[in-house]
This record gives C-alpha cells, sequence and structure tokens, in this order.
C-alpha cells in the first residue's frame, strides 16, 4: 500500500504568527479573503475572586489549518464531478478542469478546506504543494513556521513519531473522515 | 440572498414533483382527467428548478460533469433523478399537446414522472443529511423536503385544475393537513432538542436561525394559516369564493415552504463550526 502524507501541528508551541497562512497564501497567490491554511485564534477563561485572592484561568491558543488529506474525504466522496480525488501519494487533490463550482465539498468537508475562487468560480484547496514536493522541497508553510510547528510527511511516521492524536477541542470527531493529522494540543485544547 | 438559486432549484422542483403525484393520482380516480393546467405548471416549474440549480455554478456551462460520480455521489445522484424527472413530466406534456387522445401514454409517462420524483426528493434528502452540516442531519429533513412536496403539490393541483378536480378537493384538504402536521410535529421538537445541543456548528446555526426570527415566524404562520383555509373551505361546493380561498391557500403554502427553505439553507454550518 502507499504511503499516506499528512501534517503534523504542534499546537502546544505555535505563537500564532500566520506565517503559515501567509507563506501559503503568497506561494499560491490567492485573492482577498481566500486563506487555504489558515491560523484560528481560541480564548476564553476568566479572573474570580476567592476569599480576597484573584485566580485566572484566561487562555489563548491558535491551531493552523489546512486540508488534512483525509483517508474519508467526504469532499472526494460527495464530489459530483470527480474533481476532487486522491492523487497517487493518497493526499486529497483537486482538477480544476473538472470543477463545477458547486460547492458541495464545503458543504461536506468538516474542517472547512475547501474554499470558493470567486474569481474562477471554481474551488481551491491545499494541495500540500505538490509541485514543491516534487523537486524534493516541503510545503510553503512547513518551511515558512519560524517556530518549526509544522512538519509533512508519511503519517504513518509522523504518527510514530508524535502520537496519533488528531480530536482536540475546536475540531470535528477524527472517524469522521480520518485526517492525515498528528496534533500536540495545547492543555487548553485537550478533550 | 446568496442561498436563492438551491431555495428556487428544491422548491420548484419539490412542487413540481408534488403536483405530478396530485395528477397520477387524479388520473386514477377521475378517468376523465386531463389536468392540463396542472402538467403545464408541474413542467415549468421543473425546468425554471434545474435552471436555477445551474445558474448557482460557478461554471453554469460545464453543468453536465455533475452526472459524472452517480456511483459515488448523492449529488451527481440528485442531478440524474431531478433531470429524469423533468423529462419525464415535459414529455407527458409534449404527449398530451400532440397526442391528446393517447391518455394511456400520458398515464403511464405521469405515472412514472411522479414516481422517480419521489425518489428524487429521498436523494435530494440525502444530499443534505450525508453532508457535513450538523444541523441538516436526521430525518427532520427528509420531512421537511417530503411535507413541502405533498402541500405544494397538492394544494398547486387543486387550483390549477379546479374545475377537474373539484371532486378531489377532501383528498387535497387531508393531504396539505396531514403533511403540515407531521412536518410541525416533526420540524418544532427537533429544533428545540437543538437548543441543547453543544456541538458548536449546531449552536453557530440556531443563532443564524435566531437572527432570522421574523422569517420563522412568517413561514410557519403562512404554511398554518394556508393549511387551515384549504381545510376549511372542503366542506363547501365549488364557487368563486372557494376558488380564492384555494388561490390564497396555494400562495400562502408557497411562500411559507419558500421562506422556510431558504432558512434551511442559511443555517449552514460546517462541522465543527471552523471558518
Amino acid at each position: 500500500m502507499a504511503k499516506r502524507y499528512g501534517f503534523y501541528v504542534d499546537q502546544e508551541n505555535c505563537i500564532g504568527c500566520f506565517t503559515c497562512q501567509i507563506a501559503c497564501k503568497d506561494k499560491n497567490d490567492l485573492p482577498d479573503g481566500v486563506l487555504w491554511r489558515k491560523v484560528y485564534e481560541f480564548s476564553g477563561g476568566t479572573t474570580i475572586e476567592e476569599n480576597g485572592v484573584f485566580k485566572s484561568n484566561v487562555f489563548a491558543y491558535w491551531l493552523s489549518m489546512a486540508c488534512n488529506h483525509c483517508e474519508d474525504a467526504k469532499c472526494v466522496t460527495g464530489c459530483p464531478t470527480g474533481a476532487m480525488h486522491y492523487g497517487a501519494d493518497g493526499t486529497v487533490q483537486h482538477n480544476p478542469d473538472l470543477c463545477i463550482g458547486c460547492q458541495y465539498c464545503r458543504m461536506n468537508c468538516p474542517y472547512d478546506a475547501p474554499k470558493f475562487m470567486e474569481d474562477k468560480g471554481i474551488i481551491g484547496k491545499c494541495d500540500a504543494c505538490i509541485d514543491l514536493r516534487e523537486t524534493g522541497k516541503n510545503p510553503a508553510c512547513v518551511d515558512a513556521c519560524i517556530m518549526r510547528v509544522l512538519e509533512f510527511g508519511p503519517i504513518d511516521e509522523l504518527r510514530a513519531k508524535h502520537g496519533e492524536l488528531a480530536d482536540i477541542k475546536g475540531l470535528p470527531d477524527s472517524n469522521i473522515t480520518k485526517p492525515s493529522l498528528v496534533i500536540n494540543p495545547h492543555k487548553a485544547a485537550i478533550k | 440572498m446568496e442561498h436563492m438559486s438551491l431555495t428556487l432549484f428544491s422548491i420548484c422542483l419539490q412542487a413540481a414533483i408534488g403536483i405530478m403525484v396530485f395528477v397520477s393520482i387524479g388520473k386514477l380516480i377521475n378517468k376523465d382527467g386531463i389536468f392540463k393546467n396542472a402538467m403545464f405548471v408541474a413542467a415549468g416549474l421543473g425546468i425554471i428548478g434545474l435552471l436555477s440549480s445551474v445558474l448557482h455554478l460557478g461554471r453554469p456551462f460545464k453543468a453536465f460533469f455533475a452526472l459524472n460520480q452517480f456511483a459515488s455521489s448523492w449529488l451527481s445522484r440528485e442531478i440524474w433523478f431531478s433531470s429524469l424527472f423533468v423529462g419525464l413530466t415535459v414529455l407527458a406534456v409534449l404527449i398530451l399537446m400532440q397526442r391528446p387522445q393517447n391518455r394511456t401514454a400520458i398515464k403511464g409517462v405521469s405515472l412514472l414522472s411522479a414516481v422517480v420524483g419521489l425518489v428524487a426528493i429521498a436523494v435530494m434528502s440525502s444530499v443534505f443529511t450525508s453532508s457535513s452540516v450538523p444541523f441538516w442531519h436526521g430525518t427532520v429533513t427528509f420531512v421537511e423536503f417530503y411535507a413541502a412536496a405533498i402541500s405544494m403539490g397538492a394544494i398547486l393541483f387543486l387550483f390549477l385544475s379546479i374545475s377537474e378536480a373539484g371532486s378531489l378537493k377532501k383528498l387535497v384538504a387531508a393531504a396539505v393537513a396531514a403533511a403540515v402536521i407531521i412536518q410541525v410535529l416533526v420540524v418544532v421538537p427537533n429544533l428545540i432538542s437543538l437548543a441543547n445541543d453543544s456541538n458548536e456548528a449546531i449552536i453557530g446555526s440556531l443563532a443564524i436561525l435566531n437572527g432570522m426570527a421574523t422569517a420563522g415566524i412568517l413561514k410557519w404562520l403562512c404554511i398554518l394559516i394556508g393549511a387551515v383555509l384549504v381545510v376549511w373551505s372542503a366542506k363547501d361546493e365549488i364557487s368563486p369564493a372557494v376558488t380564492n380561498t384555494v388561490m390564497v391557500s396555494a400562495l400562502l403554502l408557497f411562500v411559507g415552504q419558500l421562506v422556510g427553505r431558504y432558512m434551511f439553507y442559511a443555517a449552514m454550518v460546517v462541522g465543527s463550526g471552523l471558518s
């Protein structure tokens, strides 16, 4: 069986600098408002007084998220034209020539990865920088990360190295699409 | 009005399917019934529906690519069954125009169109229940879609063919009443139970619906008043007053289901609520 590829996200050490988001946008020349990799901010908690002592449980953390190149990608099974398909390396790829811009993949992806490109009338999404990888390089987001919290590689190797967790607060149940994703969670994001 | 083309597609097509269901029932009960107006409007609504579905695409001229993945995609199946239904309805109308004496063919094609249409509604529902929008999951979507088809189809059939279908008005009133009662009994408790759901996408969908509360009230008022009017008028003989009541009822039910369907699409929040 061919190796499946995916991302590792070290959320605990992500500082929310958005460099990955910008590197992706720049590399793919994306128009205003379209992000194939997006950094989400989560914050909450409160400060309370207990017996004259102020206690705080406020938190803030980030999650860098793109297409997770799922093993059971609902965007692929739902696509009526075959535009969404699995590439030779198991990543989810998109054929713009077959796309009719119905946006059904947007209704099917629980990670909100496919984006509608209004200027072209079709969907666009992270292809894990397949062109860069063919020349032996990493995806743009991985190499741009100043904290080195993103990795891309065979998902089995990433799981062996970092564990198998893909379920954290704010993400859907990983059993739905089996994402090729491993996360080192921020303590406030642990389910 | 981002969701208007999808709303028009599903409402027009379901109304057309409902009309053809009652045209078929009408032809079985009243052997002399032709129901020409109802058949013409069903074909027109079906064509408008299909055109609306194409217009919402980013690349409408490549719409036929959507027929490629029947084996795996509910959306592809929806396009197949919707197109087949409209094709059969148009064929029935063409036979009615060219060979009006061939009643067996008209009746047969109309019946086939109604059966394909009923399957198309199940497929349409599955497009949404199989998606990653939790608000659309469950039997409630099937109930909304079938109730819309039956209530709109029945009342439009009666209004458009009132001279021939007058004897069927009690059947029509019963069908509208049953569809609306089932719709209320399934949809309202579902909304109440979702209010306690901790899923972030559900919370997001309900927040959108809360912002459209006026539209929600309009939906239910139109549907309930429309249903009451047709039931109330069913006991009377056909007269201009009854015809007017049926017309108002048809308008109310159509508008109510249209508004409700717009809200259905507007409430789309995928998966975990990431956006």
